[in-house]
């Protein structure tokens, strides 16, 4: 993950200065980890009437429109930033998801090749590979943990939080942050090494 | 797993003393190239802890690393199909642009590969290959060929180009800046013709931009090019937009259209506005839309904000040229310029005489704020039809003259002694003081602010230079005798080959071809059934196998949401009396006949149809009392209609109707009907007509059957007012079919019936004079 935050850094400032190539790039750099960060999001209610590649789609869309804005302040803003785009959008479509049907097209999706593979690699088993069978899997194991402990790891890791922010985000002490995302790895650990073992 | 509290509370227990801090710090160093028993051992943390941490943070490591599109680029020397690639030129809205070389031929090409989605391959090459096809099929000195096509090994597809040596017209306005003026006319211009003949060949190009436009060097030729590319990103919508690699489009020179997505309203007028768009970028140096980001684009243009004035970016840009370019960027496409071709003569119009001595009119903007509901209140300036020549259409844009101007009729019709031929195609363009002289004849690209000034003092050396470095297609322009300035007026069309008589045929206007398609009708007892398109010059018979059967009184309009010419009903030949209900549809290749079920409700004495662009239905008029809606897969009943239609048509955003008594003109905007305009001042009380539209106006040809005398009158409606349409025009006809051909400007009248005997075939041409623009 060391090389991560930088390269994706880099495709930022380069998109901005108008490199289409690097757009392209960046967004699908982070197609799957949004993906897998929407699924976890969406919770079971929901998932059974909003198609996450929905969510992600639309959380493309708004991406795209407001990513001459983005501000860059570090190397991990732009991770932080979809994400907080993509619990908008979360909380606009479970509000109107009732209301609404599919999104209409949009002329604006662009990074929809990363979409399209995304879109491929999740609804069509055959083209996943074992880095997908072990995302799943992952997936499947967060779901299985209380909410504090879920909400702090997601925090930390697909918001790329510091510990420091995750506790200026949930209002809970250090302590008890520092308690829960260790007691939430242990318990992933321990589920992902029983699968395997 | 140990889901239950319990056991949690156990495992709890048995770690009061574990350092949480230890474990966030092993998490974290985990991250990094560090050895894992090392680290663990430094940070106090059990063995068995620490590989659960481990086995959680790699599992996250990998649920987060980014993934990698493999590179898009050819390297050098790499092949595409058999083609070797020389080196990238750059990088455009569907792919990469190469030079490579053609090893059959020793040649070098561009070529643009087609970035694909995995799995989406074959989708999309199958569309793409539809669509190279017709691109391929454009022939033009202005548009970029394609020399082949082909799919590489991974199956992307490929277009295989003319190397064009120069830059893009972006390249050009980044580099230096706004166009003189008169240059950028001259490319705009260029841009126009080649888009008339793409329109003409039925392709668009969706996608009209300075980025899409190459100067070929060295003297800097327009060319177009990745015509249509965007037409599948567009049209496909949906799931099949997202697999369709990526669309990026540069909405600052989108019509409004096309950034809300509306795309059924999508045609021709649309690549005029592109075009208007990228003169207005020619001229300013930027598009004009700009925004922070596509979103505050969008939202511009949502606002309805105005576009602001090029002469304010830029003082020197002449009114009436400002006029032109405002007018492709009506946010309403029906107000901008019906065709390329007629933006083509206008701009030719100005080049020839870029002088601003008088007749400017206010820009569109004006006019349409003038606009009352559906037609613009305008007093007619009939009387000087005789000096109002060229392209109806065109004059529109370019301030047409006051009626003071029609005083020198010379001028404007009579290509002056010194007028290059291009100067008489412009009706408003030639008054007094652009009667030319000797100049100085500056270069194309050498106009001062002087040439063009609002002062009048014109230099009008524009009009005595030919133009720039004529290009192959210049003898094609506007300066051949074609372009003579023809006044408003009747006009019969002489043709070679057309259809054989017949009245009632049903004449329908095409916009995606830029046709008009005639089928069936009657003549004497015989029922036809042929399809025929007119494309300004001559008749093509598309009859073909599956076509309907023959019918007298058909009914057709042209659903331009879905692409299809819709038929409706008809009676059937003498020998089979009846009614005939049928919907048929076709495609543009096929016919199809639709819903049997619908035969019943059809099967109606007298149809009247027209297409309702605003709300994309078919809107049907039987037996002059029943409405019906056909939105392409229902057949609807719609608000009942005022008593005795004869004759319906679309315009201004809802659907006319004229009274069969002569009473009025009646509109629906889909829910109710309210009366439009008051009848025309005949003596006519009762009588056939039938209507069709043109220049914001309603037409209306119709007549009175007195026994053995057939009467026709002509009558335009403008705002309320209308006017009789004198002059000798088509000797009276019952069941002729009248049809606005956008395409060109003008309004057909086509067959009808002197008797029940004799059907006439002649073919009739009808320039409207120009609506004058009130202040």
């Amino acid at each position: 993950m060391s090389e991560g935050p930088h390269r994706t850094a880099d495709l930022v400032r380069r998109a901005q200065a108008g490199d289409e190539d690097a757009y392209e790039r960046l967004f699908a750099r982070v197609g799957s980890r949004l993906l897998a960060y929407v699924r976890l999001q969406l919770g079971s209610r929901l998932r059974e009437r909003l198609d996450p590649l929905d969510v992600v789609q639309e959380t493309y869309v708004r991406a795209h429109q407001a990513f001459p804005g983005f501000e860059q302040r570090d190397e991990r803003a732009f991770g932080r930033w979809l994400c907080a785009i993509a619990d908008h959008c979360l909380k606009d479509l479970a509000e109107h998801h009732a209301a609404r049907k599919r999104r209409p097209p949009s002329p604006l999706v662009r990074g929809s090749a990363a979409l399209a593979r995304l879109r491929d690699q999740h609804t069509n088993p055959a083209s996943r590979c074992a880095r997908q069978e072990r995302a799943e899997r992952l997936l499947a194991a967060i779901g299985q943990l209380e909410p504090p402990e879920r909400e702090v790891l997601l925090l930390r890791y697909f918001h790329e939080l510091s510990v420091a922010e995750v506790v200026a985000r949930v209002g809970r002490s250090r302590a008890t942050v520092l308690r829960q995302l260790g007691r939430g790895r242990l318990q992933l650990g321990a589920l992902l090494r029983e699968e395997e073992g | 797993m140990s889901g239950s509290r319990e056991e949690e509370g156990g495992v709890e227990g048995a770690r009061e003393r574990v350092d949480w801090g230890a474990l966030e710090e092993l998490a974290a160093a985990l991250e990094g190239e560090v050895d894992p028993d090392q680290a663990a051992a430094e940070l106090g943390v059990a063995a068995e802890d620490a590989r659960a941490i481990q086995a959680a943070v790699s599992a996250f490591q990998e649920l987060l690393a980014c993934d990698e599109l493999p590179p898009a680029s050819a390297a050098p020397g790499e092949q595409i199909g058999p083609y070797e690639v020389l080196g990238r030129l750059g990088r455009g809205s569907f792919g990469a642009v190469y030079r490579a070389r053609d090893p059959l031929l020793d040649v070098e090409v561009a070529l643009k590969r087609i970035e694909v989605a995995p799995g989406a391959e074959r989708e999309v090459q199958e569309r793409f290959e539809r669509e190279a096809r017709a691109v391929a099929k454009l022939d033009h000195p202005n548009v970029v060929s394609i020399r082949g096509a082909g799919v590489d090994a991974a199956g992307r597809p490929y277009l295989v180009l003319d190397l064009v040596a120069g830059e893009s017209l972006q390249r050009r306005l980044d580099r230096e800046g706004p166009l003189p003026l008169r240059r950028a006319v001259e490319v705009a211009r260029d841009l126009a013709r080649a888009l008339a003949h793409a329109h003409a060949q039925g392709v668009l190009h969706r996608d009209v931009k300075p980025d899409n436009v190459l100067l070929a060097a060295p003297e800097g030729r327009p060319l177009l090019t990745d015509f249509g590319l965007a037409k599948d990103a567009l049209a496909q919508g949906g799931a099949e937009l997202t697999q369709e690699g990526s669309y990026l489009g540069t909405p600052g020179y989108w019509p409004p259209e096309q950034a809300r997505g509306d795309l059924a309203a999508i045609g021709p007028r649309s690549d005029v506005y592109g075009l208007g768009a990228t003169l207005y970028a020619l001229l300013t140096g930027r598009p004009p839309f700009v925004g922070a980001s596509v979103l505050a684009i969008l939202e511009g243009m949502a606002r309805a904000e105005a576009i602001p004035s090029p002469r304010r970016e830029r003082p020197e840009v002449p009114p009436r040229l400002e006029a032109i370019c405002l007018r492709c960027l009506e946010r309403e496409p029906s107000r901008r310029y019906p065709s390329a071709g007629a933006l083509a003569e206008d701009l030719d119009a100005w080049l020839a005489d870029p002088a601003e001595g008088r007749g400017s009119g206010p820009p569109p903007r004006a006019l349409a704020l003038l606009a009352l509901g559906l037609l613009v209140l305008l007093p007619a300036l009939l009387l000087a039809a005789g000096r109002l020549g060229g392209a109806g259409a065109a004059a529109l844009g370019a301030g047409t003259p006051r009626p003071s101007a029609s005083a020198s009729p010379s001028a404007g019709v009579n290509p002056g002694a010194g007028v290059s031929p291009g100067a008489g195609v412009s009706s408003g363009a030639a008054g007094p003081s652009a009667a030319p002289g000797p100049s100085a004849a500056p270069g194309p690209s050498a106009v001062g602010p002087s040439a063009a000034g609002p002062s009048g003092a014109a230099s009008p050396s524009a009009a005595a230079s030919p133009g720039p470095a004529p290009g192959p297609g210049d003898s094609s322009r506007a300066g051949g005798p074609g372009a003579a300035p023809r006044p408003s007026g009747w006009r019969r069309l002489q043709v070679e080959a057309g259809p054989p008589p017949r009245a009632h045929a049903t004449l329908v206007y095409d916009p995606s071809g830029g046709r008009v398609l005639l089928f069936g009708g009657v003549a004497g007892k015989r029922a036809l059934g042929d399809l025929w398109s007119w494309d300004g010059r001559r008749w093509r018979d598309l009859s073909g196998a599956g076509a309907p059967p023959p019918r007298s009184h058909a009914v057709g309009a042209y659903d331009a949401r879905r692409g299809r010419l819709v038929l409706i009903g008809g009676r059937r030949g003498a020998r089979k009396r009846g009614w005939v209900g049928e919907l048929w549809e076709w495609d543009g290749a096929r016919w199809e006949q639709r819903e049997a079920s619908l035969a019943r409700r059809l099967a109606r004495k007298e149809l009247e149809v027209a297409y309702d662009a605003r709300r994309g239905v078919v809107v049907l008029l039987a037996s002059r009392r029943a409405l019906f809606e056909w939105d392409g897969a229902e057949l609807r009943a719609a608000a009942k209609p005022p008593a005795g239609g004869a004759g319906l048509v679309y315009q201004g955003e809802q659907v006319l109707l004229f009274d069969a008594r002569w009473r009025g003109v009646w509109g629906y905007d889909g829910e109710r009907w309210s009366m439009a305009a008051p009848p025309p001042p005949t003596e006519l009380r009762r009588g056939y007509a039938t209507l069709g539209v043109g220049q914001e106006g309603l037409l209306l040809y119709g007549g009175e059957v007195d026994r053995e005398t057939l009467s026709g009158e002509a009558w335009l409606l403008r705002g309320r007012t209308w006017r009789r349409l004198e002059g000798e025009g088509p000797p009276p006809r019952r069941g002729a079919s009248l049809v606005w051909d956008a395409a060109r400007g003008v309004a057909l009248l086509f067959g009808g019936e002197l008797d029940r005997r004799q059907s006439r075939g002649d073919l009739w041409e009808l320039r409207l004079p120009a609506p004058t623009r009130a202040r």
